[in-house]
């Protein structure tokens, strides 16, 4: 999978990298200073991830958490960001990452301590009442390598005592074997990222199919772990309606409604240079095959009623296979903009 | 017609012989017409480099169309083979002890055996430099980069190929003296693979240049819609031709309205077909707003219809005609609009 593994000098004799390097034996290891000193020191193309992807491990300076954008999660509490990790292994046409960093090769920090004082420390920051939420997810699939599970240990030890903080670990993988052996927490939910298998195969590379990640989810649920669903992207094509009513059917013979914290909906968007990034990349995708237009807020979708009519669309049929209207919620669009009948977040 | 590029002259002096070099008049050596283009010796390092291609580049214009560097290159990965010869994918650059942070894909992006190249504006000898630059590339030259950076300015494909002269670090003689001592044999050795390398595709052209006649009239935000809507259409349909299948282009040239009215239409039927619930919207506001028309009035919507929000223009000549209007006004449904506005497309 790797072509080359770099680790940083401070933490070359650790056990969690030892972990890693007995994992992946045969593939060259040099030692650097800094991650800095080769992840992003040079522009790398995206695409080079397809035959020489790099394993960078290092310590992460600096902030550890960043508060998430606007309407990202459910809930009325503060959402931030783990920056535990950069760059996925899958390879999504869509995926803002390619325009985000200048590098596709993978970043794993393992100074698990620093991001639990971090963590702690914005909880106790929390009004009364108050409840934040963390993703894992957002800068890398937080379960597609299976190279750290003391990592996933970690976090369950650190949110098992953390009352007033819920931990998303968002996913395309199916690689759920060290979350089954791990006590379910009510407070950290699994949550998968689906599309309908016409989709996952034109537009999300390398990424388990469908019905891979719903049994997943499906294993994950019976084994008492909370579990939630991201409609998003959403991509318009003609057959859309009828392709999630099937994909809906077949996740809920798999899960009873009432077992999903949530369910977010989310159409495909861009920054510009994302935008650019995928026109380079994949420049013959049928993603591009509409027209996109740049909104208010800078970033490149369809225009207003035909995103709005997807999300409309969407979140109907969700309500007609029976999931709660409470629980659905729109990431990364404003509920007002989508008209009255969203619940806003 | 492609350009050749070579450090040395000793390793271009194969090329120079079997394929009939002849020196052309130009304010720089070293450039030579040959039997299916030129051929450049461009000199040691990355500032010699970047000078003679960007002249000889920029002198002889659209009669290049694509550029080919050749030479050696110092191993920094075992596990490339000496006097093999390999593609380069990608090229980077140290300067001045500094990683530029600029690289720079060739042509063989694709292929597998294509491995990434370093160029260093010093001759790489010792060990540590051999460990530095390993962190970002399989082997080092001096040029590649350089001349790589030529061709993205200028928009033509780069294809560079290395052969394997030494390693790195390992103790073994300075390439770049072993270039001007062996350049016969290395100049051999390219020739041969260059004989054997399948030619580049010929240059791509403007996919969809605008060449619709004089009853068209394009505004700049126009070519750029067109040209955008062309190539989702391309994707969508598959070629060009489909694509002007589906649209009765001498109707909309015949229309009786401006130029620009008739490229107006013309973008409104590409982004129908490109995206068929834009028709339904289209559609659905022309028949909202038809009483505005009726009477004079004419309605606009923020682009890409971002907010609510309608542009009205109508000329009042007298009490009738702002009657007229004040009726069209009233027959409007806003909340309709809106709703249609807010995604209630009813399809």
């Amino acid at each position: 999978m790797f072509s080359r593994i770099f680790v940083e000098q401070e933490i070359r004799d650790s056990a969690r990298v030892q972990e890693i390097l007995d994992r992946y034996q045969g593939v060259p290891v040099s030692t650097i200073e800094r991650i800095s000193d080769v992840f992003e020191r040079v522009r790398k193309p995206y695409l080079l991830k397809r035959r020489d992807l790099a394993l960078l491990l290092g310590s992460k300076k600096g902030k550890k958490i960043r508060e998430s954008p606007a309407f990202y999660g459910l809930g009325e509490g503060p959402h931030y960001l783990l920056m535990h990790a950069y760059n996925c292994i899958h390879e999504c046409a869509y995926c803002y990452l390619q325009g985000y960093f200048n590098s596709p090769d993978i970043v794993l920090f393992l100074n698990f301590e620093d991001f639990s004082s971090e963590i702690e420390t914005a909880t106790r920051a929390l009004s009364n009442g108050e409840r934040a939420w963390f993703h894992a997810g957002e800068y890398s699939d937080s379960l597609a390598l299976p190279a750290v599970s003391s990592g996933l240990e970690f976090l369950f030890e650190l949110f098992g005592n953390l009352s007033r903080a819920s931990l998303e670990l968002r996913t395309k993988s199916t690689n759920i074997k060290t979350l089954l052996g791990l006590e379910p927490r009510p407070n950290i939910v699994a949550s998968f990222t689906l599309s309908p298998q016409k989709w996952i195969e034109q537009y999300e590379l390398n990424t388990p199919p469908l019905a891979s990640r719903i049994r997943a989810l499906g294993t994950l649920a019976r084994g008492g772990h909370p579990v939630a669903v991201h409609f998003d992207p959403i991509i318009y094509q003609r057959d859309i309606e009828h392709a999630y009513r099937a994909l809906l059917k077949e996740l809920l013979e798999s899960i009873s409604p009432s077992k999903l914290e949530y369910l977010s909906l989310g159409v495909v968007r861009f920054s510009r240079q994302v935008f650019q990034q995928i026109k380079a990349n994949y420049p013959d995708s049928k993603l591009l095959a509409a027209e996109f237009v740049k909104g208010f807020d800078n970033k490149i979708s369809y225009n207003r009623p035909t995103r709005l009519w997807l999300l409309n669309k969407i979140k109907t049929l969700c309500l007609e296979a029976g999931i709660d209207e409470r629980r659905i919620y729109l990431c990364m669009e404003s509920a007002q903009d989508a008209g009255v009948e969203f619940v806003d977040r | 017609m492609i350009l050749l590029t070579f450090a040395h002259r000793g390793e271009a002096s194969r090329f120079l012989k079997k394929k009939h070099a002849r020196t052309v008049d130009f304010p720089l050596s070293g450039l030579y017409q040959i039997d299916d283009g030129f051929l450049l010796v461009t000199g040691e390092g990355l500032q010699n480099a970047t000078e003679r291609v960007a002249a000889v580049c920029g002198g002889l214009g659209e009669e290049i169309e694509s550029v080919i560097n050749l030479g050696i290159a110092g191993a920094l990965d075992d596990s490339l083979s000496l006097g093999e010869i390999y593609p380069v994918r990608v090229c980077y650059a140290e300067q001045n002890g500094s990683m530029q942070f600029r690289s720079f894909p060739t042509a063989s992006f694709e292929d597998a055996r294509a491995r990434d190249c370093v160029s260093v504006n010093y001759r790489a000898v010792e060990p540590d430099e051999a460990n530095r630059l390993i962190n970002f590339a399989s082997c080092v030259d001096r040029e590649a980069w350089a001349i790589a950076s030529v061709c993205a300015l200028f928009n033509l494909p780069f294809f560079s190929y290395k052969l394997i002269s030494d390693r790195v670090g390992k103790g073994q003689a300075d390439l770049f003296e072993a270039a001007k001592e062996q350049g016969q044999y290395y100049s051999d050795r390219l020739f041969e693979f260059f004989g054997l390398r399948q030619a580049a595709p010929p240059r791509q052209k403007e996919a969809h240049a605008i060449a619709l006649g004089e009853r068209f009239y394009f505004t700049t935000s126009q070519k750029r819609r067109y040209r955008a809507l062309m190539e989702g259409l391309r994707i969508k349909l598959g070629s060009e031709q489909e694509i002007w299948k589906r649209i009765d282009l001498e109707e909309i040239a015949s229309a009786k309205c401006s130029a620009k009215a008739r490229t107006g239409e013309l973008l409104n039927r590409l982004g129908d077909l490109l995206n068929p619930l834009n028709a339904v919207i289209r559609k659905r506001l022309a028949d909202l707003t038809k009483p505005l028309t009726d009477a004079g009035c004419s309605a606009h919507f923020a682009e890409g219809f971002q907010d609510d929000s309608i542009t009205l223009s109508a000329r009042v000549d007298n009490a009738e005609s702002l009657r007229r209007l004040v009726e069209a006004l009233n027959a409007v449904s806003l909340n309709e609009i809106h709703a249609l506005l807010n995604g209630k497309l009813d399809v």
